[in-house]
């Protein structure tokens, strides 16, 4: 069946907006990623070369993917495991004022600005906040360069946790209520029905709200940029830096590309993860 | 038996303003089949909620076996519940989904393959142990799903519409096995339904619930030939309503009830309450196209429209000086079909002119 | 038919299983571990919510520096201090601009977009909209870096366009796909019922489609605008001197004086926010907006 032509007109502009705005400057990123760099030039040398993408496997640079990476998966565990319980409340509870009120703040998390979210996060256990006793209670004092990753966690756990929270609410609205009773009539105590019934069905739905987390996670830029105070840095303030400081374009372009190949690895591992692991388990 | 199998003593719930389940009592013999009947929204299903534990008492009594449930968690009620939609565990097999209930209770291993395999043959699906439940067909699952509930030696089975997920066709089919099932098992048997067919078929006694108040409890037959109110008398079969007043003088065994409209009936006495709303209920059936001996009471009509039906005929008529209509079955064979347009005269006995309660004001009708 | 073997009116085998003896520690873990859920929920809902509470009280603290909370004097020094400031008011206006400018040319291509998609059968229909969603797997500073370059090869040094050219394809995705799940949740016979009544395709589109599509298309919108206006990372590579949006200033000028400032836009957007949400609920309804999953009632 093809496509007709008034559907083929209503799908032009957005193709368009696609191919000129993503694909063909993705394109050139990739081509420039491939040229030398040559320092005090506005632009990059003729030739190519692998040079950009070898110098990312030196432990200065693989350094911050480590932290990246590290950084992201722990908050993404903790964001997952944090979202279940309000998002399993959300999904059962037959009071219609605690469902709104659950919607409502995840909805608005996810429309409040993030910086707005993340200087009052530096306000309210920074120096000066009402939490700094926080510091003192995991051993890490406020004013050390050390507790700039705290504040980072916690930054991305704002940023994300409300995205997983909406996810799983509809991970456990797929899941029939009744098999939850029906494992209790037959003797199963609360944490038991949850631990052999709910979390192993639900198991698709926490691994998709993990990978959305992890790579949201290791594509920010602005958390580590104002809470990270210089001490924590991903790969996209790297990418950044080498950019605005350096004027090394291929270098960021380098790694640009890789940033992206790990973002859609990630995304196509986990999928291809849970639909082979889980194929005969999805039918209700 | 010495205890009752299940005893429900004025229970109540309220969810807010809402009287969901409004002093409702029964008891259930050790072993007996009843059927919690009534339309939707009459707090069958939370009744069947509170029995399982889902639900906190905010009054009244239940017990099962002789104890009281309050207090305890669903997990340690020992009661076999059979969802409507079956709710089998669908990321297990046939044998871990009977075996689930068996492991929270510690059965050791040989003896569930021994239970599993006897449930099984039971229910008619030996071979069947290995399959996903998306592999099976609707009467399948509910066979499971029994099995499973009967593996735990409940003390009490609670079935929610257990039919009702059935095409037409599986459900008189099933309707039967699962009698002959839970007749054998023994086992003492709430099902919750709206369907009266199923109520019938299934069930020893019927206890028929509105508003969350249990209306009425006996056989079929007794619900049928003496409904108790108004709400019983409609919700099984049909019945013709007037409103109107027992007069209170008692000749020779009858009384007389004084409608709205003027008329006058002959009646027995009533055996109930009359002192709230009251009625008169008549089943159209037998009401005679015409008077029979016996039939002390007569009531003359226009004969506006005969509708065939096959085997047989309805005859709608209108009551002469009123708008009332009034509309019987007649078999088609009866020598006596009177036709449309003609004056007829209705007969009906006081035997089958029943004063009872009217509890349609009650709460919300439904 | 045969049955068990059991006489008549017992079970089908004898022995109850009795529960296992640590029953009354089953039955304190199930209540424990009910309490814990329902207590962990309350404390992630105070660990989100707290630090914009106290950045709507510092927004009012009348002390010129960051002092120990809590303030003890008010005043609307920090709101004025805003509106004094050219930059952050320049800022506004940009991003306001911008966010507009980008949202308009998102929805109507986007809205374009998933009409498509919604009406055909065309088999490429699913890979399309994969292709149509991609930017939101793309990290921002990728899409800001490679605008950048793109935009100078091709010579447009209008900071502004290139701002545009960056958020529009931030947004669209979403703009795609809120308008996509509005469309595709209208019944086809409600076209055909209007078809059949004499309308023409076109008027069919604007009776029945488009107004029942409106709910997607506003969140669609609403979405892509608070996403422009929050933007960073794209801004900071395509921005120049003379095209600032607001973030960006934001982050510069806290970068040198930090100050509560901030606190004051944090709590306009709050209050904004909570507008948007209250909104939200008023036309679509909540429950709409998420969704009630296969079981709802």
């Amino acid at each position: 069946m093809r496509l007709s032509r008034v559907h083929r007109l209503l799908l032009a502009p957005a193709l368009a907006i696609l191919v000129a705005l993503l694909v063909a400057p993705i394109v050139l990123m990739a081509v420039e990623s491939f040229r030398p760099y040559i320092p005090g030039r506005v632009g990059s040398g003729a030739g190519w070369t692998l040079f950009n993408y070898a110098e990312l496997i030196s432990p200065a640079y693989a350094f911050y993917f480590w932290d990246t990476f590290r950084i992201g998966f722990i908050v993404s565990v903790l964001a997952v495991l944090l979202g279940v319980p309000i998002a399993w409340h959300a999904a059962r509870t037959r009071r219609h004022a605690v469902r709104v009120f659950i919607f409502g703040l995840l909805i608005g998390l996810l429309f409040l600005s993030l910086i707005a979210k993340l200087y009052a996060i530096q306000m309210t256990w920074g120096a000066s906040g009402p939490l700094t006793f926080f510091g003192r209670l995991i051993g890490i004092p406020v004013s050390s360069p050390r507790y700039a990753e705290v504040q980072v966690f916690i930054g991305l756990l704002h940023f994300v946790l409300p995205v997983a929270t909406l996810m799983l609410i509809g991970t456990f609205q797929n899941i029939n209520p009744q098999l939850e009773l029906a494992a209790e009539s037959l003797g199963a105590p609360r944490y038991d029905v949850a631990s052999t019934i709910t979390l192993p069905l639900a198991m698709p739905g926490l691994l998709a709200a993990f990978m959305i987390c992890f790579a949201m996670c290791i594509s920010n830029f602005v958390v580590p940029l104002i809470l990270g105070r210089g001490v924590v840095l991903f790969t996209t303030n790297l990418m950044y830096t080498r950019f605005s400081d350096v004027a090394n374009y291929p270098s960021g372009a380098a790694i640009g590309i890789v940033m992206l190949v790990l973002a859609l690895g990630v995304v196509y591992a986990l999928t291809v993860l849970v639909r082979t692991l889980f194929a005969e388990d999805l039918r209700p | 038996m010495t205890q009752h199998g299940l005893e429900l003593d004025r229970v109540v719930k309220r969810f807010g303003d809402h009287v969901a389940v409004d002093e409702a009592s029964l008891v259930v013999a050790g072993g007996e089949i009843v059927a919690l009947l009534g339309p939707s929204g009459c707090g069958k299903t939370t009744t069947l909620r509170l029995i399982a534990g889902f639900e906190k008492l905010d009054g009244g009594r239940i017990e099962i076996a002789g104890k009281s449930v309050l207090g305890q968690p669903p997990f340690q009620r020992q009661i076999g519940l059979l969802f409507q939609d079956y709710a089998l565990f669908p990321h297990m097999s046939v044998a871990q989904n009977i075996d689930y209930g068996m492991r929270k209770h510690a059965v050791p291993a040989a003896e569930r393959d021994e239970r599993r395999r006897t449930l099984l043959r039971l229910v008619r699906l030996e071979g069947l142990e290995q399959r996903r439940p998306s592999a099976l067909s609707g009467g399948q699952q509910q066979r499971v799903a029994l099995a499973r509930a009967l593996a735990i030696s409940p003390k009490l089975l609670l079935l929610d519409e257990p039919l009702s997920n059935l095409d037409a066709k599986l459900r008189e089919t099933l309707r039967v096995e699962l009698r002959e099932i839970l007749r054998s098992v023994g086992m003492t048997s709430l099902i919750v339904t709206h369907d009266q067919l199923e109520a019938i078929a299934l069930a020893d006694r019927i206890a028929l619930m509105n508003n969350g108040h249990i209306a009425q409890i006996g056989t079929g037959r007794e619900i049928y030939e003496e409904p108790a109110t108004r709400f019983v008398a409609e919700f099984i079969g049909q019945s013709l309503w007037f409103t109107g007043k027992l007069e209170p003088r008692h000749e020779a065994g009858h009384a007389r009830f004084r409608c709205d409209d003027g008329n006058g009936f002959v009646v027995v006495p009533p055996t109930g309450d009359t002192s709230r709303d009251h009625g008169l209920a008549i089943r159209p059936e037998h009401v005679h196209i015409r008077p029979r001996p016996g039939d002390l009471n007569r009531i003359p009509v226009d004969v506006a429209r005969v509708e065939f039906y096959g085997s047989e005929l309805i005859v709608h008529c209108r009551v002469v000086g009123s708008d009332r209509m009034i509309s019987i079955p007649v078999r088609s064979d009866d020598p006596h079909i009177p036709e449309a347009g003609t004056r007829a005269e209705l007969g009906v006995a006081p035997e089958r002119c029943r004063v009872i309660e009217d509890d349609y004001r009650r709460g919300v009708a439904s | 038919m045969k049955g068990a073997s059991g006489t008549r009116g017992s079970p089908a085998f004898v022995a109850t299983p009795a529960m296992p003896a640590a029953a009354n520690w089953r039955a304190a873990a199930d209540s424990l571990s009910g309490a814990l859920f329902w207590l962990i929920p309350a404390i992630v809902v105070v660990f989100l919510l707290l630090p914009i509470l106290v950045a709507v009280f510092l927004s009012f603290d009348d002390r010129d520096y960051l002092g120990a909370f809590p303030p003890t004097a008010f005043s609307l020094r920090w709101y004025r201090s805003f509106f004094d400031n050219p930059a952050y008011l320049q800022g506004l206006v940009t991003s306001i601009e911008l966010a507009l400018l980008s949202t308009a040319v998102s929805l109507v291509a986007g809205t374009a977009a998933a009409i498509a998609l919604a009406g055909t059968r065309w088999r490429g229909r699913h890979g399309l909209e994969a292709l149509f969603l991609s930017p939101r797997l793309v990290p921002t500073v990728v899409i800001g870096f490679s605008i950048l370059g793109f935009a100078s090869a091709l010579h447009i040094f209008d900071a502004f366009t290139r701002l545009v050219m960056g958020h529009v394809i931030i947004t669209i995705p979403f703009t795609i796909r809120a308008a996509l799940a509005s469309l595709v949740g209208i019944r086809r016979n409600l076209v055909e019922a209007a078809t059949s009544l004499g309308a023409s395709p076109w008027q069919a589109f604007l009776d029945v489609t488009l107004p029942l599509a409106k709910t997607g298309i506003i969140a669609g919108g609403l979405l892509a605008f608070v996403l422009s206006f929050d933007e960073v990372a794209v801004s900071l590579f395509l921005a120049d001197a003379f095209n600032q949006t607001l973030p960006i200033v934001l982050v510069a000028e806290m970068r040198t004086n930090l100050n509560l400032t901030v606190a004051a836009i944090a709590t306009a957007f709050t209050a904004l926010t909570v507008v948007i949400v209250v909104f939200l609920d008023r036309t679509v309804g909540l429950d709409n907006v998420i969704g009630k999953g296969l079981y709802g009632r």
